[in-house]
């Protein structure tokens, strides 16, 4: 389970390079925003194993959640049950895209299953996790 | 204001506890520093409880995976947090403060590299404030980075099959813009 040994940073390059295992690399991702999170997906396949770890993303639609103001007429029980069904990744992607614009490719069919109540107000996410995305 | 110079450590009358590293090397260290060490402190208690005649002087706890390049850092890292507590025992907010700007200057003197490390070697010891610190000194280096970036920063490189790092760039497109620059 160990990911290729590469090259140093230049002047160390004489230094061993030791790789973070699953756990190690999990706690370092529960610290990076969601952008940085999705594009940790193309370092290697140990990273994108671990980027895309529901455990992560859960406290992240769970803050974007909170944000929506859409919590009205669902119980939070009902609500978080929906949301695990579907997957936290996947919803966090689905809402980004509804920000960003669909990426031009075949969609996946979990987008589908998303039901309308997760979509979010733009003004809401752009304060939730929007900072990043250049306008 | 809170600078003494003298030694805060509150068990400087104590044991020492001998940990000897993966390539051999012997760190002789107080006990409040080892305890810190949850790892440590399991394989202690355990000796002591099976041993009467224990709490005399020296113990010597074997570290096999842990090399002493790290342990050496985390010795001194454990060291001042001790410190930086005792002398700020009755001021959370006032503690926060001087660790931080500890942090921050340790920060300076570290390479990328002995990161990696050193959050394996935190994690094989449970020294779960090293951890916390240096995971998040990680995440904030990342924070924001281009894919290439996180992998020279870590020595990595890409180990996928052709056209699954295509298929990935190409949805992940409008997340490769305005990273920071390296």
């Amino acid at each position: 389970m160990c990911c290729p040994r590469g090259r140093g940073l230049g002047e160390n390059e004489e230094q061993s390079i030791v790789d973070l295992d699953q756990d190690t690399l999990r706690n370092v991702l529960e610290r990076v925003d969601a952008v940085t999170l999705l594009r940790a997906e193309g370092v290697n396949k140990l990273w994108r194993k671990v980027a895309r770890d529901d455990r992560l993303w859960e406290p992240i639609a769970l803050r974007l959640w909170a944000g929506s103001g859409k919590l009205e007429c669902i119980d939070e029980m009902t609500h978080y049950i929906r949301f695990r069904a579907v997957g936290f990744r996947t919803a966090v992607r689905h809402w980004i895209y509804s920000y960003v614009g669909k990426p031009n490719l075949n969609t996946p069919s979990d987008y589908n299953s998303i039901p309308d109540f997760y979509s979010i107000d733009p003004q809401v996410f752009s304060s939730q996790i929007g900072p990043w995305v250049q306008n | 204001m809170s600078n003494q110079s003298e030694s805060p450590n509150p068990t400087s009358s104590s044991n020492k506890i001998t940990l000897k590293t993966s390539d051999n090397e012997v760190f002789e260290v107080e006990e409040a520093v080892a305890m810190k060490f949850c790892t440590v402190k399991q394989y202690f208690d355990d000796e002591n409880n099976n041993n009467v005649t224990s709490g005399t002087s020296t113990t010597l706890i074997p570290l096999p995976n842990v090399e002493s390049h790290p342990l050496a850092i985390l010795i001194t890292y454990c060291k001042k947090h001790l410190e930086i507590k005792a002398n700020n025992a009755d001021n959370k907010k006032e503690m926060e403060i001087d660790m931080e700007h500890y942090e921050r200057e340790f920060l300076k003197n570290v390479m990328p590299q002995e990161l990696t490390e050193l959050i394996l070697a935190a994690n094989y010891l449970n020294f779960k404030e090293a951890l916390d610190f240096f995971c998040r000194a990680v995440a904030s280096a990342i924070q924001n980075k281009s894919v290439e970036y996180v992998r020279k920063f870590f020595g990595l490189e890409s180990d996928f099959k052709p056209g699954e790092e295509e298929k990935l760039r190409e949805e992940f497109a409008w997340s490769f813009e305005g990273v920071d620059e390296d």
